[in-house]
């Protein structure tokens, strides 16, 4: 799952960023509305933290632009300013949810979650394929009841994977939700990615989960 | 309590008055015009008794032994119907009748002994007498023969008419009053409803608008006269108003993001460290930038305070006799380390033997924060930054500081707002360099208290040059 955080006071995107990448998100960050902006325009975000109080462009307006241009994208608020009347207007700007500083970590983590799971097909925090349960909560995946160690990546691609069962992501695809712009990725570290999965959740069983489609990509099914 | 509130409208107040006061006008004005009437009418019966006792007296006779005798050839004055009823006699000197004529018995006219005393003295008298109901104007002149009154001719006219004529004229004016006044009110009602629907106009409009939104006017397209202009008054009060709520929202803003930015950091920081278990390096990251962020919020709540107190009772100053140059010399050196550290030039040109009598502290804090800002803005690495002092008047009771540098200077558009509290031309690079945007507005609060000020000019690409003016009271 990749994120772009959008926040001026560095020493807030610091921590911000630090703590994403801690739950294996990939993290963008941009510092002012235009370079969001620019940035949203080159990369397929999964969800878009947004300061309201930006220089150059302020959150209310990116996320007006961003919603006119028919980005979908899952867009998460934040704002000192805890009057009803900005939450109306930043939820009627487009924003998909609201939260004021300061805040908890672990909020800012749950409500990503449910803005991540709101946008895709997926209610829960528990994923699965087949004897494959991954719990998006925990990061523990597990097969047939034996639990599997993943590093960061891995984990990150196992959960793209797992939230589009039976769907088939090209490298492109892949790359774009796993990994951020401070990596320079080809489609060859995905590839090397995938073997190093498949060397994890299939490796000595029977039905193997992860499937190669020649010339597309990858999927995960049953 | 009804009829209070009936009375309570100024339309109805206003037409009260005015009706009161036409009624006084009006009855003057009848009563003056009645009796006008009465004495010119008076005067024409006067008039014509005055000229037929002349026709009666050129008739006269008077024969040696002084008897009077009289004969008018033509009928007298009055004698057509109009005139009405009349007589007239002739007295001897012992009021006894000599001739007589006319409609009434004479004997009911009564002589007077004391008109006819008036009349030996050569004066004519008229009197009103009354015979059973019929008024009558009586008329009494002296015969003369010679150079002797030898008798009197007495006339009498009826003054029935007169009556009557001043009996219509008082009939029209009780009539023609009520109506008049009624008119009046109705009217009167009407113009004061109608000079007065402004002000309802306004009332309505000026309810609408309440404290949460003073975005509102009342825009009313009234003329320009007392009303139009109370309206615009009250126009240009509610946007004042707006202006200080405003700025009061705005500030309140501000100072709310710039107390949980740090917070944010904090509390981030900390939940984030908690999550799970960390190296000490770790702990040790974090905690560091706690620390900071708390010296941050500290410096930030002093400032606010200070300004709070500022506003609330106005800054106290511990005026005292300084030698100022020795203490700029001293403020420059003490910063000197700071420019240096980036770079900049500090030059000085401070005028000797600056003894004034002003707040040390307060002078300290306003130099300092203004250095501070100079270097901390000057970027060019052949940059200068420069202080000069100089007496505005020959006797030390006014100094001007100036400090300049060769920064990126001020845009234009910025330069009136750069006073405000809050108020950063750029928001993170001022941020980073650790301001809140508060530093120049307690400056100024520092140097209004001493009764000074602080003006500021920048040319954008050539730099800035801030001018504190210090008055100080010689004791």
């Amino acid at each position: 799952m990749r994120i772009l955080v959008v926040e001026d006071e560095r020493r807030i995107t610091a921590f911000i960023k630090r703590g994403l990448e801690e739950e294996h998100y990939a993290v963008d960050v941009a510092y002012d509305g235009e370079e969001a902006l620019d940035w949203a325009a080159v990369a397929n975000y999964d969800l878009i933290v947004l300061d309201v109080l930006l220089p150059k462009k302020d959150g209310i307006e990116v996320c007006r632009e961003l919603r006119a241009q028919g980005n979908k994208v899952p867009i998460l608020m934040l704002t000192a300013r805890d009057a009803i009347e900005d939450r109306v207007q930043g939820l009627d700007s487009g924003a998909d949810d609201y939260l004021v500083k300061p805040f908890a970590f672990q909020e800012l983590l749950a409500r990503i979650r449910a803005l991540l799971r709101r946008s895709g097909e997926i209610k829960t925090a528990r994923l699965q394929v087949g004897d494959l349960v991954l719990d998006t909560l925990t990061h523990r995946a597990t097969r047939g009841g034996q639990v599997i160690e993943l590093t960061a990546r891995e984990y990150a691609l196992l959960e793209l994977l797992m939230r589009h069962p039976g769907q088939v992501l090209s490298r492109t695809q892949i790359s774009e939700h796993v990994w951020n712009y401070d990596f320079f990725t080809t489609s060859n570290v995905v590839d090397v990615y995938i073997r190093y999965l498949r060397r994890k959740i299939d490796k000595g069983f029977e039905v193997k989960l992860l499937q190669t489609v020649r010339g597309v990509g990858y999927k995960i099914e049953a | 309590m009804a009829l209070r509130n009936w009375f309570r409208p100024i339309r109805v107040r206003l037409t009260l008055w005015y009706v009161l006061l036409l009624a006084v006008v009006l009855t003057t004005f009848s009563g003056a015009l009645y009796l006008a009437l009465r004495i010119t009418l008076y005067d024409d019966l006067d008039n014509i008794l005055r000229s037929s006792a002349e026709l009666v007296t050129n008739t006269l006779e008077v024969d040696d032994q002084g008897h009077l005798t009289a004969e008018p050839e033509q009928p007298l004055l009055w004698n057509n119907p109009k005139q009405g009823e009349h007589f007239w006699r002739i007295l001897n000197l012992f009021g006894q009748v000599v001739e007589q004529a006319g409609v009434y018995d004479m004997g009911n006219v009564p002589i007077d002994p004391a008109v006819l005393a008036t009349a030996l003295s050569g004066q004519e008298v008229f009197q009103t007498v009354r015979v059973g109901d019929n008024p009558i104007r009586v008329y009494t002149e002296p015969v003369v023969h010679g150079d002797q009154v030898v008798g009197f001719i007495q006339l009498g006219l009826s003054l029935d008419d007169v009556h009557q004529t001043l009996a219509a004229f008082r009939w029209t004016l009780a009539l023609a009053l009520p109506v008049t006044l009624a008119l009046a009110s109705v009217g009167g009602l009407f113009l004061a409803s109608r000079a007065l629907r402004p002000v309802d106009q306004i009332t309505r409009a000026a309810q609408s608008i309440s404290a949460h939104d003073l975005s509102q006017r009342l825009n009313l397209n009234l003329p320009d006269d007392e009303l139009g202009r109370l309206a615009h008054t009250f126009d240009a009060m509610i946007a004042r108003l707006d202006e200080a709520f405003r700025r009061q929202r705005r500030f309140t803003a501000d100072a709310s993001h710039e107390l949980r930015t740090p917070l944010t950091i904090i509390k981030g920081n900390l939940s984030l460290a908690l999550a799970r278990l960390r190296d000490a390096d770790y702990y040790r990251q974090v905690l560091g930038e706690v620390d900071e962020e708390v010296d941050q919020m500290s410096r930030l709540v002093d400032r606010l305070l200070a300004l709070a107190r500022a506003d609330a009772e106005g800054l106290t100053l511990h005026r005292e006799t300084v030698d100022l140059s020795a203490l700029l010399t001293d403020l420059v050196e003490q910063t000197r380390p700071l420019a240096e550290a980036k770079g900049l030039a500090l030059t000085v040109q401070i005028a000797p033997d600056l003894t004034v009598n002003i707040d040390p502290d307060a002078v300290t804090q306003v130099v300092l924060n203004l250095l501070d800002n100079a270097i901390k803005y000057t970027y060019t690495s052949s940059g200068r930054v420069r202080l000069s002092a100089h007496r505005a008047r020959p006797d030390n009771s006014e100094i001007l500081i100036a400090i300049s540098d060769s920064g990126p200077g001020i845009p234009a558009e910025h330069l009136p707002h750069i006073f405000d509290r809050f108020y950063r031309v750029d928001r993170a690079r001022s941020r980073e360099l650790g301001g809140a945007g508060l530093g120049l507005s307690i400056a100024r609060e520092l140097a209004r208290a001493h009764g000074g000020d602080i003006t500021v000019h920048s040319v954008p690409g050539e730099g800035s040059t801030f001018t504190v003016r210090l008055p100080s009271p010689n004791d």
